[in-house]
């Protein structure tokens, strides 16, 4: 029986991952306040991120610590081509994604017949040497940093109201989560799921998981790409320092592992949780006091990872468990 | 339970002087088997042996040093594991290797999918194949749940869901209980019926015995007889080198 395209939306709205992204889509509407709209900037653009990282690290379980490549890469072709030749960033954001789409082939071919730790080692390798030869090579015209000039309008990607940037941020976000869930209903999404689960298995029944991973490490890169090209039109400044910092890729791993590893709501939860927590221990704890505020920042990572390896998501179908059990069968 | 090997259906998998060493250890040296379409065969030694070794060239997962390996009279040596299955080679591992990430029934389904690209087509010829080996039940339930026997048969049916002409099971009933047993010898002799040619590692020697119609022994690597189970149990060589004589009876 075919499904329709009403029976097929009638199914989404029952979702609950739907419910929860539509609600996160109003919260803008509410927030006059700079600093929460900034924050869910940040928290949206960082569940995008989390959420490409995952299509390949989450579902795939290809750890990669080297994603801040592909954000470096994306950040610097946008706001170069920008800064310094006046290429229109909607432009820049394309080629960027298109790079990262060959960076991912490139490191992918070179590193995706290791296995485990050696691939994530040899992802930070690769990130760690871009940002050396892009330190080296002192791409823009002023030298390490490129502060990237503000000219309000859409064609630049640069707005005077913030929202402007929440609700782009947001679009982002509705792409990858989209693309994400038409991949894991996939074949493609099948295979990837047997290499995570077990490489050698797959490949006993016909899977080319070398093909699947590069297929999928280039879906995951392309994103990224795009989302460090938005981040260098948001921020308005680069240097190597910043856009290929391994904290960047440690930060998407962190999401989705609070949040959920290899489920498509789960690097959202994270960031939804973990960007005002963080911020919070920042801004208000901050000064004197910030050292404390990591700490505790930290403590409650540990807490998490110890008790729910599953990720919140896992604590949240458990509790969903117990309370179905409980309303079938009252007496227990 | 046994019946004979047919000669006339032609060879499936022929293997010529397979010959692999690692580092100092010669793993296997110059194996010479034909496997006959549609037959069950015993593939035994003791341990270290080179079986498992013999099973992963056989399946692609580790190359020879020298030799030739023909599937349906086509050279397969240098093809990939995936490409090997798509020709109709499914295997089963010693340890069972379970998505544990997937369902039972998506288990299957990556089988299924080697076929018909169709997810809805390819989820029906899964609880297609579940229901066969009456697994149906256990379609939702998560493979790490599972005893031990299941999850091999679980294997199995992932494996048959590739459509495999040649499956070959390491270890089936290893750590089974005797029930247990006779149920996964129901599963083998189902899957012969279906004409699907049987490759068997197994070290429980009456099991072997009785289930094969022919039988191949290695030892140190080497292959040191090939016969009817009768035979092997009979050869001076095998029971000198591995079987003991009071294991011997069929």
């Amino acid at each position: 029986m075919k499904i329709t395209t009403g029976q097929r939306l009638q199914s989404y709205m029952k979702d609950p991952l739907v419910l929860f992204i539509a609600v996160l889509g109003i919260l803008p509407l509410f927030s006059s306040h700079h600093f929460y709209l900034q924050m869910l900037t940040l928290v949206f653009l960082f569940a995008f991120f989390s959420e490409a990282w995952n299509i390949i690290s989450g579902f795939g379980k290809q750890f990669s610590l080297g994603h801040v490549a592909f954000f470096g890469v994306g950040a610097y072709i946008t706001g170069i081509l920008y800064s310094d030749y006046g290429i229109s960033p909607w432009i820049g954001l394309v080629l960027s994604g298109a790079f990262g789409v060959l960076l991912a082939l490139l490191i992918g071919f070179a590193t995706f017949r290791l296995r485990a730790f050696f691939f994530t080692l040899s992802t930070i390798a690769c990130a760690e040497a871009l940002r050396v030869l892009v330190t080296y090579w002192r791409l823009g015209s002023s030298g390490l940093g490129t502060t990237i000039p503000a000219v309000n309008g859409l064609e630049n990607l640069t707005f005077s109201h913030e929202i402007c940037y929440t609700y782009i941020a947001y679009i982002l976000l509705l792409v990858v989560v989209f693309v994400t869930y038409r991949i894991t209903k996939s074949r493609i999404g099948y295979y990837l799921l047997a290499t995570g689960g077990d490489e050698e298995a797959a490949k006993s029944l016909g899977v080319n998981t070398y093909r699947i991973k590069l297929a999928v490490f280039a879906i995951s890169g392309f994103f990224t790409a795009i989302g460090g090209g938005f981040y260098c039109m948001y921020m308005r400044y680069i240097e190597p320092s910043m856009v290929f910092a391994v904290d960047f890729s440690v930060q998407f791993a962190v999401f989705a592992i609070v949040g959920g590893l290899g489920t498509i709501a789960g690097p959202i939860l994270g960031s939804v949780i973990l960007i005002p927590l963080s911020t919070f221990f920042r801004s208000w704890i901050g000064g004197l006091f910030t050292p404390i505020g990591f700490l505790i920042y930290g403590i409650i990572l540990v807490i998490i990872i110890l008790f729910l390896p599953g990720g919140l998501m896992k604590g949240i179908s458990i509790v969903k468990d117990k309370i179905v059990q409980k309303i079938n069968n009252p007496q227990e | 339970m046994m019946h004979d090997i047919d000669r006339n259906n032609g060879s499936i998998l022929e293997l010529k002087d397979v010959t692999k060493s690692f580092g100092g250890i010669h793993a296997l040296q110059g194996i010479n088997i034909n496997i006959q379409r549609g037959a069950i065969v015993g593939l035994i030694g003791p341990n270290g042996a080179g079986k498992t070794t013999l099973f992963n060239m056989i399946s692609g997962f580790l190359g020879m040093d020298r030799g030739e390996i023909r599937f349906n009279q086509k050279e397969i040596s240098r093809l990939y594991p995936y490409d090997r299955s798509k020709l109709g080679i499914g295997r089963t591992f010693q340890l069972p290797k379970i998505f544990n990430n997937m369902s039972v029934l998506d288990n299957v389904l990556i089988g299924a999918l080697q076929k018909s690209g169709d997810i809805g087509e390819s989820k029906q010829r899964a609880m297609e194949i579940l229901k066969d080996i009456n697994m149906e039940s256990l379609a939702d339930s998560f493979p790490g749940d599972l005893p031990i026997a299941s999850r091999k048969k679980l294997e199995i049916c992932r494996a048959l869901a590739s459509s495999p002409t040649l499956l070959l099971l390491d270890e089936a009933i290893s750590g089974l209980t005797p029930k247990e047993t006779l149920e996964m010898i129901d599963l083998i002799e189902k899957l012969s019926a279906k004409g699907i040619t049987l490759l068997i590692i197994e070290h429980v020697m009456k099991f072997i015995m009785n289930i094969s119609q022919w039988i191949v022994v290695l030892n140190h690597g080497q292959k040191i007889a090939e016969d009817t189970p009768e035979e092997v149990a009979r050869n001076e060589t095998v029971i000198d080198a591995y079987l003991g004589k009071r294991e011997l009876s069929c």
